[in-house]
This record gives C-alpha cells, structure tokens and sequence, in this order.
C-alpha cells in the first residue's frame, strides 16, 4: 500500500539547508498498523508532513508510492482524494469557517476526484452524525469555526471525527496522544480501532509507548537521527518505554 | 475658493447659486449659506489635507455629472421592485435623487417620517451634530442637499428600516438623513444605494441615540460601475447607556469613501463599528472613522476587514480620542487585510488621542496573505487549493459580520459579500 524507499528530505535552516530524515523505508500493507516511535527531533513530524504533501520539505533522494502511484508528485488534495488522511499533531484553528461547511467541502471534493456523486444533505448530514456521535463531537461544536476555541483534546477528537467521516486508506496519527487526558485517549482510541479493517492501514506516530496499550500496532519502528534504526513487534514499544531512547541517539 | 478652482468645483459653485436663489430666513437655510461659504474656502479636499491624504477628492473628481431633478416615479418603481428589501417586512424609507419620496408627515409602525424639505417639513434638531463639523463633505451636503428625510423612533423593537437611495444613471445627488432614537427606544436600520451608474452620491446623515436607546445601523455601499461615487458621511451621538452596532459593507466598484464621526457623549454609552470591504478591479474604498470619547465608563470597539486584489485599493482610517475626563474608556480598534493577489494596496491608518489617564486603549493593524497553515489543513482534507482558498478569504471577511443579530440579515449580507469576491483579475475562482 504505502512504500517508502530511501527517503531524504532536507529543510531550509536559515541560510543553510538541514537534512532530517537521511535514508528511510517503510513498507506497510493493507490492514496493517505501524507504529513510529523515537526521541525528539527524529523526523517523526517530518515523515507525517511530507506524505500528507505539506511545502516546506525538500525531497532529495528516495520515493513514496501508495498503491503504485508516486505520491510526491501529488497535491495534497489528490493524495486526500487516493485516500491518504493525516491526523495533525496541532491541529489548525480557522476562524469563519464553520466545521460542517468544511467538512461538507471535504467530503464532496474528494468524492468528486474519484469519480463518486456528491452526498446528498440529509446523507451527509447522517455521515456526520454518526461520526461525530462515535467521537463525541457534539453538534454545536460542528456549528462553531473550525477548531476555534476547542480544547486540545476537542481538538484531538475533531481530527479523528474528520478521519471517521472521510474513511482513509491509509491514516497517519501524528502525536495524537499529546495533550490528551486518558478519557479522551481512550475516545480516540476506541474511534481508531473501530476503523481498522483488513483493508485500511494506520501509521501511528507517538513519543510515548502509552497510545499503543490502546492501539496495538502490528510493527514498531524507532525512527532516530533520520532513518529507521530498529524495527519489531509491539514488545520493542513496551522495551522503550523502559529503556528510553539514549541508545538509539548514541547510534544516530 | 482658490484659483485653482477645477470644473467640478465651478458645477458646486453654481449649484450653490441657484438653490440659494429660493432661501429662505429660516435657520435650516442660514446654516446652509454658512456650510457652503465654508466648504468654497476650501474646495474639495486633497491629498494634502490629511483625513484625505489616500482620497485625494480634488483630483479624483475633477468634474462632476448634473445634479438630479426630482425622480421618475414610475422608474423609481421598477428599481425598487427589482430590489427587495434585505430585511423581512422592513419599511422602506426612499430618498429618490435625493428628495423623499413618501407620503408627507407619514408614521408607520410608531416611526414618524417627515421629509427635510419642502411643504411639512420638520427641521427640528436637525443639523446640530454638523453644526461643528469642518469636514468637506459633510459641508458641501449641508450647503446643497436637496432634500431628504427626519426620521423619530419612539418606541422600542420598531420594525426594521431600510433607507433608499436611488439615483438616476450619471447625475449628482446629495441625500440628507436626521434619525432621532428616543429614550429606551430601539431602531434597526439598513442605508444602501441602488442603481445610479456613473452617478455620484455624497450623503449624510444624522443620527441621535437618546439614553439607553439601541441602534442597529448598517450602510451598504456597493458601487455600480468605475465612474460611481459614493460618498457619505454619518455623525452619531450617543448619549448614557446608549448603544451603536454600526457596520459598512464595501463591495462593487468605484469610488467610495464611508465616513463616520461618533460622539460618545453619555456615561456607559457602547459603540461597536465593524466594516467588510472587497475592493477588486477599478475600487477605491475607503473607510473612515473618527471617534471621540467625552464620558465615563464607555466602550468602543472596531474591526475593519478588507480583502483586495486585482488592482483595488482598501483605506483603513481610525482616529480614536479619549477626552480629559473621559476615565474609564475601554476603546479598542483592529484593521486587517487579506490580500489575494499582488497588486492590491491596502494603507491602514490608526491613530490613538489619548487625555485621560484611566482608559484602556488599542489598535493594531495587519495586512498579507492568506495562512499557508490553513491553506494546508484543508487541503489536505481533499479541498482543492483554490477553493481552499476561495473559502478562506470569504471566511476572512465575513468575520466582520459577526455582529449582526439578525440571522437572516447576517447570511444575505455573506451571500453578498461571497457574490463580491466571485470575480478575481476577470476569472471566477473555481
């Protein structure tokens, strides 16, 4: 599904350009739940950015493809479309945009690039009900602008809401688990694993093993100084967590 | 006036001359020959008159179409026809060319209408929020209008209003409003222009809040065509615990420049102005705004937003003074611009006077492009960048109408607005 192979991306640092991740690959397959995890400042953030197709990253070696199409030399937009949904670490507030105008806009837009009839109101209008009720995203915060005076963890549960209504192929989890008290990780979680089918996959990207106690990954990785450096089962997470990541920047 | 005297002026010059010829000794017509000796003193402003440094009037209007005579009724008609009101089940109030049109000494819904001028006219306290003004505009209405309307709200949650103006295509018309809020009483009023392509409008209006009483005021000014000019300036009085919720919408073309000049008078008075401008292509608008502070425990807020592209150009001016005395002021004031593409021009100007030592006062001022964050989160939910865009933009001004409480208003007032930005360097966006 996803195969990332000997990924380089660089920013620009000033006046001199900073290469961050230096050689990565991964491969998940349909119905598979990875995990990236790693000390700061590794590249988790990164890896999420440049799949989603965000600017400001500089791709100098390497490929992505997802399901045989090269995803770097699509907009953002179209990799949404193919079925790509990144769950943001810090989701963005905009004011004046109500959240069910955006969602509607969404939703639509990505039915049109697949060639699928747009969804009637009442059928939207039952979509976001039912996913919103799954994450407890109650009504009057999809009237208010979007993520305008959320908490972190309404926040949080808007984004998977959104990933709910919108069924990704493939959902990158960036930090979720960040600002979110244990009720609401258990929210989100049980949100997360009740889309997980033998057909979509998850790249979950976490500082912390305690989001995977929730959602059991299949692979872990560690990600440190730009690449890959050890990969495994979920055990590797619970070893981390009480050997922290010292080695692993020492070998970086 | 100066040798200078360009052909516009010359056209006021004389149009002074024979509105003057039918003078009368009352005070409405002293005040008259006295506003226009003061306006030909100085002419039509220019670029180095301060307030009109960014509207440079002399140069911009360099001669001017024939006044008006009074309207075709029957035209007048099928304009308004073509128009329906904003607000459900608002009474109209039509100044055609300038003059009323109505039944003389009408009360519809408690609202008494009289006309300015003419046979019934009341005059009664009209006049006295200009009486100190030197503001050219203001002057040249006084000097020359034409006719217009009183109006006096007595009771409170009055039916909406909604005040005409209409203008024949390629004339000049200057309107004149009084509106006087009676204590505790409440109005809620939409000012706009239809029609009058190539015309050019300079109106007035006064309007006196009472204590305690409410006002609701939004003017539209949505220009017709390159050559349209809409020029108007309003002058409020507040008094104690009285309330203004003011709001331009700027869209179209041509030239306009909406003034305001507001004079918190009363203890715990509440004044809130909110503008929306898109100023694409051949628009100047320009927003204007002087607000004097004079009593105890008041507030004011503004909050300017304008998008521009295309060539259009947006002016953003606030002048807020806190009188000596005035303690216990709580003003703030926030200009933002949005430009959506290169070539827009966008000049803020804020400007705080500051004589009392117990207030909290503010500005700030911004103008660039769209968040690229924003722009980024919805695409990468499936919005493709122009409409990710397109909605941003329109998310941005319309954040101005925030204020409006009547929903109904709010939503055609955005449909407006949306319909304004629809067209960007002559293509639609999506």
């Amino acid at each position: 599904m996803l195969s990332i192979e000997n990924l380089h991306a660089s920013v620009e640092d000033g006046e001199s350009t900073r290469e961050i991740l230096k050689g990565l690959d991964l491969e998940i397959w349909p119905g598979e739940v990875h995990a990236i995890m790693g000390p700061n400042g590794a590249g988790k953030s990164t890896l999420g950015h440049i799949i989603a197709g965000k600017d400001g990253y500089d791709v100098t070696e390497g490929t992505i493809s997802f399901n045989d199409e090269n995803l770097l030399e699509m907009a953002p937009e179209e990799r949404a479309a193919a079925g790509i949904f990144l769950a943001f670490q810090y989701p963005v507030e905009v004011p004046g945009v109500a959240t069910m105008t955006f969602l509607k806009a969404a939703l639509n837009a990505q039915r049109e690039a697949r060639g699928e009839k747009a969804l009637s109101t009442p059928e939207f209008m039952k979509a976001v009900k039912t996913a919103a009720d799954k994450l407890g995203v109650k009504q009057e915060m999809l009237r208010r602008p979007i993520n305008v005076g959320f908490s972190g963890g309404e926040k949080k549960r808007n984004e998977i809401m959104q990933m709910a209504l919108l069924q990704p192929k493939l959902a990158v989890l960036d930090e979720t688990d960040s600002g979110l008290d244990i009720d609401a990780l258990r929210i989100v979680s049980e949100g997360v694993n009740s889309l997980r089918s033998p057909e979509r996959s998850f790249l979950v990207i976490t500082h912390y093993q305690r989001l995977l106690d929730y959602i059991v990954p299949d692979h872990v990785h560690v990600l440190a100084g730009g690449r890959i450096v050890r990969s495994g089962g979920p055990e590797l997470a619970k070893e981390l967590e009480e050997r922290g990541y010292a080695e692993f920047l020492e070998a970086a | 006036m100066s040798a200078a005297q360009t052909e516009a002026e010359r056209t006021l010059a004389a149009l002074f001359e024979s509105r003057s010829a039918s003078f009368t000794k009352a005070p409405i017509d002293a005040a008259r020959a006295d506003a226009f000796r003061r306006f030909a003193a100085n002419g039509l402003p220019h670029r180095r008159v301060e307030a009109y440094k960014y509207t440079d009037l002399k140069a911009r209007l360099r001669r001017l179409p024939e006044p008006a005579g009074p309207a075709d009724n029957a035209r007048v008609a099928a304009t308004l026809a073509a128009h329906p009101p904003l607000q459900e089940g608002a009474t109209r109030v039509l100044i055609a060319n300038g003059r009323y049109h109505g039944a003389i000494g009408e009360t519809i819904g408690g609202i008494r209408i009289a006309s300015l001028l003419g046979e019934g006219a009341e005059t009664e306290g009209v006049g006295t929020l200009v009486a100190a003004s030197d503001d050219p505009l203001t002057l040249a209405n006084v000097g020359l209008f034409e006719g217009g309307v009183s109006i006096h709200v007595d009771a409170p949650s009055a039916r909406p209003l909604e005040i005409v103006h209409v203008a024949n295509d390629e004339s000049l018309v200057m309107g004149r409003i009084a509106v006087f809020v009676a204590p505790g009483a409440s109005a809620n009023v939409v000012e706009r222009v239809i029609g009058g392509r190539d015309a050019v409008l300079n109106t007035l209006a006064e309007l006196t809040i009472a204590e305690g009483a409410r006002v609701d005021w939004i003017r539209i000014a949505d220009g017709a065509s390159e050559a349209s000019t809409d020029l108007s300036s309003l002058h409020v009085r507040v008094a104690e615990r009285g309330r203004l919720e003011h709001l331009t919408v700027s869209t179209g073309l041509g030239l306009a420049r909406a003034q305001a000049f507001a004079h918190v008078a009363g203890d715990e008075a509440d004044v809130n102005f909110r503008a929306a401008t898109v100023a694409i292509g051949k628009r100047h608008a320009d927003n204007t705004l002087v607000l004097r502070h004079d009593a105890l425990n008041s507030t004011s807020s503004e909050v300017f937003r304008s998008a521009v592209g295309d060539g259009g150009t947006a002016i953003v001016q606030g002048r807020i003074l806190v009188a000596p005395g005035a303690q216990k002021t709580d003003a703030r004031m926030m200009s933002n611009a949005l430009f959506l593409d290169e070539t827009g021009e966008v000049v803020n100007k804020p400007e705080l006077e500051i004589f009392a030592d117990d207030v909290q006062c503010g500005h700030g001022a911004t103008s660039g492009d769209l968040d690229e964050e924003m722009v980024f989160y919805l695409r990468a939910r499936g919005v493709p960048e122009v409409s990710a865009r397109r909605l941003l933009a329109e998310a941005f001004v319309v954040e101005a109408l925030e204020r409006v409480t009547d929903e109904a208003l709010q939503d055609k007032l955005a449909d407006h607005l949306r319909g304004a930005l629809d067209v960007m360097g002559g293509k639609t966006w999506s």
